[in-house]
């Protein structure tokens, strides 16, 4: 890198820049980036929300250096964080991520190089409120200390050999409740993850490239906090105490991969793949709602990794031009040991998670198709899937499948950008998605005075579906020394509003009964920023 | 700690809007609700059936087989159908605090069973308004719990009648003498929920009643969202499903009138 870079924008919703340059000719060079949105300022005017506070920003350099003509060392640090404020901190949520990493390569001549690295990251959020004189808090993080060896062989153009371990100490807190008043309630949990893993990418002279290798993963659940015995209804019978760091639990597991391109042309292939995954870290969705203050689980004496087997087919083509390009995937795969939430039981329920947590299995099938026209003045692509996602646990919806949070039957993006000239290019893009699984009361019941609502189907029914269409123009002008762009844009053009939460109201002063109330988040949003670039 | 899942939705205010949205709901048979409270003065079982979501009607009390309270001795008291689906004993029945008794109700020949245990009445002090800092429409009834010994964990479940009509039901953890906030109390242009604001001179009576750990799990749960509590009645054919709960309870009670405050 010889020159000095900067890329910069500022808005009306968020400004950004990215700045890059040596710092010693061909040793060393630098990487800065930071994004800062302030969605408040257009609160500021307004009685109801002027003392708000609504903003993300994240900050991402890069160092890298080159002591030696075959050696590279990188430095890296990233942090991004959401704020979310009113009322002069009165109530607050806050959530991130913090990481930083360094790593070394080095290409021991052509076909043998072994990467190092040392990776530190944090997930944290908190979330306070102030209620009278109490202050009360909840809070928690996942953290990563990791070490890792990357050792790549390319014994021929056609054959090529990856190997490597990592080792992973991850600690958890799930949830800490702080209140003013001296109420704590905690659950932490750390565990080491050692992998180990061996690869290899075979190139044949006839059109099949053959990718397989297996990974090895030991698991040491560890003390230092409490772990549990539950009986047949969750309650928890026995606190158990270990020594920090003594192991607690150890799992095992092996998980093998086989992928298969073969090229039927030069312009058509297919593919076939099998892979096994396990997690050892299992976030939890809460109601089925995605959220930063979600809580997590680790392995545990009672808590089982998550495996998941994996078998897709598919098939690409593209024109003789490669103008076009086209696509289809077909995948199915089976999951072991899927955790939800019991029935009344959400994320403050209790600290102890285990305690509200019944295990089960999940399946998820279906088929992607893609499309792409990558030429000419007009580009953009059409992506289309169709699946499903289902899980089955003793003890939720009778016993029976249910649809998973996650499913999501109808997912299609449609993104067009067309070049006017050198300096005006348009682009707009379309999304939909098939509104989220949710569970809502067949039945309603007067108890105590109050109506209460009876659900009858875990995920029986679906929210409306999410679309939106966001359009935007760009003015370039390439000055000699800079290049600055105009771009208006609008998000949500139709201002659709998308379901964001569901929630039910019971009004027997109407003829239906009940009220069935969607909140949303934003609507139509105009931007315009400005980019200078050198 | 309910108090997370207030910021939540809160937080999502910021930059929300609300609207009434149209779901075809699915109906299914009605399920036998049972809500039995037995007390040192009184007792009363109250049975009902659930109806579809888009009946806007009460339900009606039903008739079943058989209503019966059996104390910890043995002896089983049964309950007359009175009307609208009460149930009553001909007279008192006896309780004693750390006792357990059942409730026994039969319904097509299934028989629902569910037990309750009198605790040691929790003492409060006379609740007050307070304002909460959260935001200046908000007031806040706080009282404190007197005698619970430290380290020592019991559950209240406190109601409040607005002018002779339910107001507030919730129930909570109480944890040594510390104070008690058991809800927010709207005092402004709600415009919104005319009965959810306060007036000066409004009737507010509290009942605050000492629950075992089981009725306040069941409490606590069915006032969750997009859940449904754990079934409190352990039927005699497995599988079939019954709603409610059978409280044994002893209690305190406040009576008010209710005047603003200046916030503080």
């Amino acid at each position: 890198m010889e020159h000095i870079g900067l890329n910069a924008s500022i808005g009306l919703l968020s400004s950004k820049f990215a700045f890059d340059g040596p710092i010693i000719k061909d040793k060393a060079s630098f990487f800065l980036a930071a994004r800062r949105t302030y969605f408040e300022l257009f609160l500021k005017p307004t009685e109801k929300y002027g003392d708000k506070v609504l903003n993300f920003y994240d900050v991402n350099s890069k160092i890298t250096v080159k002591p030696s003509k075959n050696g590279t060392l990188n430095l890296m640090f990233f942090r991004g964080r959401d704020n979310m404020e009113m009322d002069n901190h009165i109530a607050e949520v806050h959530w991130g991520n913090t990481a930083a990493a360094a790593d070394y390569k080095h290409n021991f001549g052509r076909s043998f190089s072994a990467k190092t690295s040392i990776v530190y990251s944090n997930y944290d959020f908190v979330e306070s409120m102030d209620v009278l004189k109490v202050r009360e808090s909840f809070d928690g993080y996942l953290r990563h200390q990791i070490a890792r060896e990357d050792i790549a062989l390319t014994p021929s153009e056609y054959q090529k050999i990856n190997l490597g371990f990592q080792f992973d100490h991850i600690d958890l807190k799930s949830g800490e409740l702080k209140a003013s008043n001296g109420l704590i309630e905690k659950e932490n949990r750390n565990g080491d993850e050692i992998s180990f893993w061996a690869g290899e990418d075979i190139k044949t002279n006839f059109g099949l490239e053959v990718s397989f290798g297996a990974r090895g993963v030991i698991f040491n659940a560890l003390g230092g906090n409490p772990y549990y015995n539950l009986d047949a209804d969750g309650l928890i019978t026995d606190t158990l105490f270990y020594g920090k760091g003594k192991l607690v639990k150890r799992y095992f597991g092996l998980e093998p991969r086989l992928s298969m391109k073969y090229e039927l042309s030069e312009h058509q292939s297919i593919k076939a793949g099998y892979c096994r995954t396990s997690q050892h870290i299992q976030n939890i969705l809460n109601n089925g709602m995605s959220s930063p203050i979600g809580r997590s689980v680790l392995s545990s004496n009672i808590i089982k990794p998550q495996t998941a087997d994996q078998i897709s087919i598919g098939y690409m083509a593209e024109t003789k031009s490669k103008t076009y390009e086209f696509s289809v995937e077909a995948y199915y795969k089976n999951i072991e040991n899927v955790y939800d939430y019991k029935d009344g039981k959400n994320l403050v329920s209790a600290i102890e998670m285990e305690s509200l947590l019944l295990n089960g299995k999940g399946r998820a099938y279906g088929v992607e198709l893609y499309a792409k026209k990558n030429l000419g003045n007009f580009t953009g692509w059409v992506s289309y899937t169709l699946s499903w996602a289902e899980n089955k646990i003793d003890g939720l919806n009778n016993n029976e499948w249910y649809t998973a949070s996650n499913d999501r039957r109808h997912d299609i993006s449609i993104v067009g950008m067309y070049k006017i000239n050198h300096k005006w290019d348009l682009s707009a893009t379309w999304v939909y998605t098939s509104g989220q699984a949710l569970t809502a009361p067949s039945s309603k019941y007067d108890i105590d005075e109050w109506t209460h609502y009876y659900y009858a189907e875990h995920n029986g029914y679906r929210a409306p579906a999410y679309h939106r269409l966001d359009v935007g123009i760009n003015n370039t002008k390439e000055r000699p020394k800079y290049t600055r762009i105009w771009s208006f844009g609008v998000y949500n053009l139709y201002n659709h509003y998308n379901p964001y939460l569901i929630t039910f109201e019971n009004d027997d002063e109407t003829e239906t009964g009940t009220k069935t109330v969607q909140t949303s988040l934003f609507g139509l949003i105009p931007s315009v920023t400005y980019t200078i670039k050198f | 700690m309910k108090k997370i899942i207030y910021i939540l939705a809160i937080a999502s205010t910021l930059v929300s809007c609300t609207k009434e949205i149209e779901l075809d709901y699915n109906d299914i048979d009605p399920i036998p609700v049972i809500e039995g409270h037995l007390t040192p003065e009184y007792a009363e079982v109250k049975i009902t059936n659930t109806r579809n979501m888009d009946d806007s009607t009460k339900t009606a009390g039903i008739r079943v087989d058989d209503v019966r309270i059996i104390s910890p001795d043995g002896t089983e008291t049964p309950l007359k159908y009175q009307q609208d689906g009460c149930y009553r004993p001909d007279n008192k029945i006896e309780t004693k605090t750390g006792e357990t008794y059942n409730l026994k109700v039969t319904i097509n020949g299934v028989e629902y069973l569910g037990s309750s245990t009198l605790m040691t009445k929790i003492e409060i002090t006379e609740p007050q308004f307070l304002w909460a800092n959260l935001m200046d429409w908000m007031q806040i009834l706080e009282f404190e719990t007197t005698n619970i010994p430290e380290g020592y964990e019991a559950y209240g479940w406190a109601r409040i009648h607005k002018n002779g009509e339910i107001y507030f039901s919730d129930a909570g953890k109480c944890k040594g003498d510390s104070p008690f906030d058991i809800g927010l109390y709207y005092d402004s242009n709600m415009e919104n929920d005319e009965e959810a604001i306060l007036h000066n001179g409004d009737i507010i009576k509290l009942e605050f009643r000492t629950i075992d750990e089981k009725t306040y799990h069941y409490l606590a749960e069915y006032n969750q969202t997009n859940n449904n509590p754990k079934q409190f009645f352990t039927p005699s054919v497995e599988g079939k499903v019954c709603l409610g709960f059978f409280a044994v309870y002893d209690s305190v009670k406040f009576e008010t009138v209710y005047q603003k405050t200046e916030h503080e």
